[in-house]
């Protein structure tokens, strides 16, 4: 915050965890929650809330309920409003902003009848675009397939600059507010995400609830239902259980296995040519300021500077702080 | 073959650098709703990992999830980890793997069956319970 007030020093995902298979609620809550654990751990180390506020952003998932999307993005923005004033007394406007980057849905997509995407991908970004999302990431339309090929991934880009562009919808702040129906759908889903964290609080709040492997778990269960209730037909899906269709042949994008040899190559270079001393200090200023807790982010500058890998800094992060285990 | 006193014991794992855990998820719970018990390995582990849980376990099937597309080759390198531990389960395979892709796996490789995406669990529980007899 000192050396980079414009920088946004963390985004918080809720992206994964829709993907994963939360529902839209979910999504939110457990999102907005894990944004006051980093709050809380950067004001117990001395920071003042009007500082560190402006410079969270979040990152989201748009899927295909297009109303609900809209109504989550908005409800969204209420609830952060509403923890930043009450729960953390912030002054400054900027504070209260709740900033978000979205991403279209690529579980949402399927492999069958894949140019049926492009029209998925659409809707997920209008969701996002009349919802107030600040960027945008928009699926290739062949995700459930591969890699993007160049032909997809630029198509992805396309669809936004004809949304951009042409279409003139990113011209109206918030098109929807006072329709009657979005309104209602905003109060319901602003409704669900306080009492979800109610109960979050009630349990300790969002670190105890995520050590217990609360979130997980009713992720694992949402995802087990929505996949159960997709095969009874319930939740319909084009080419997959509606208007069924095979998965044909498909051009997919292959990476070509020599190219793993070359980043190899490259990466055993690099160790070679460098200053080993200067890596075993700044490497071992990176572990000890882990082992402390302190800020760790000036010395894993320092260490990228004596060209110390990635892989060697997460290797620390492994070695300091464990893993979460995949079981549960 | 299987004792009849033992409950079917599926090893579920994804194989390579891969935390797209959300099917193979999925898949535990269904085999668990039926009857079958399941040792959950979960995401981004190594080949000799999985081949040493099924020894260990003494599972009677491998189901495997593979999102990050070297399935070509993590696959068959597992299957000939297997072969050579003289492992033999069958071994389901399931996720992003392109249709001709997915012949060679079974007909080269030995995996006795790949599941594309929008399958249904109905078909996947089937698959399980007709190459573990039970």
């Amino acid at each position: 915050m000192k050396h980079t007030p414009k920088w946004y020093g963390i985004n918080v995902s809720g992206y994964h965890i829709r993907e994963a298979g939360s529902n839209a609620i979910q999504e939110a809550v457990f999102t907005l929650a894990d944004a006051t654990v980093f709050i809380d751990e950067t004001l117990s180390r001395g920071w003042h809330i009007d500082e560190i506020a402006p410079q969270i952003s979040f990152f989201m998932n748009a899927y295909n309920n297009l109303f609900e999307e809209i109504a989550k993005f908005r409800a969204m923005r209420r609830v952060w409003a509403k923890i930043l004033k009450e729960r953390y007394g912030a002054k400054k406007a900027r504070s209260l902003i709740f900033k978000f980057h979205t991403q279209t849905g690529g579980s949402a997509l399927t492999a069958q009848e894949p140019l049926n995407n492009i029209v998925r991908a659409t809707i997920h970004s209008l969701a996002a675009i009349i919802g107030g999302t600040q960027s945008l990431h928009t699926d290739s339309y062949d995700e459930a397939l591969g890699l993007p090929t160049e032909a997809a991934a630029k198509l992805a880009l396309r669809t936004q600059h004809i949304i951009y562009h042409e279409s003139g919808v990113p011209n109206v702040i918030d098109p929807l507010g006072g329709s009657y129906y979005v309104e209602w759908l905003t109060d319901q889903v602003e409704e669900e995400i306080w009492r979800y964290f109610d109960r979050i609080d009630k349990a300790g709040g969002m670190l105890a609830y995520t050590e217990a492997g609360i979130p997980r778990r009713e992720i694992s269960q949402t995802s087990y239902q929505t996949q159960l209730a997709i095969e009874r037909g319930d939740i319909p899906i084009v080419g997959v259980n509606l208007f069924k269709s095979k998965i044909g042949d498909f051009e997919v994008c292959r990476v070509k296995l020599e190219q793993e040899d070359a980043e190899i190559d490259a990466v055993k270079r690099v160790k070679k040519n460098r200053n080993q001393k200067a890596v075993e200090e700044t490497l071992g200023g990176f572990r000890k300021a882990c082992q402390k807790g302190v800020n760790v982010t000036p010395y894993a500058i320092k260490a990228a500077k004596a060209n110390v890998t990635n892989g060697e800094m997460y290797q620390v992060f492994w070695d300091v702080y464990g893993e979460w285990p995949h079981l549960d | 073959m299987r004792k009849k006193s033992k409950k079917t014991r599926i090893l579920l794992s994804k194989v390579g650098v891969d935390v797209h855990d959300r099917g193979l998820k999925v898949i535990a719970a269904a085999l668990r709703d039926a009857g079958m018990e399941v040792i959950y390995l979960g995401a981004s582990r190594f080949q000799d990992e999985i081949v040493k849980s099924a020894e260990e376990e003494d599972v009677d099937a491998i189901g495997i999830s593979s999102m990050e597309g070297m399935h070509h080759v993590k696959i068959p390198e597992l299957m000939k980890e297997l072969r050579e531990k003289k492992i033999e389960v069958p071994v389901v395979c399931g996720g992003i793997i392109p249709m001709n892709e997915a012949n060679d796996l079974k007909d080269k490789h030995g995996v006795y069956e790949v599941f594309s995406p929008g399958s249904t669990l109905k078909e996947i529980v089937e698959c399980f319970r007709k190459c573990t007899y039970s």
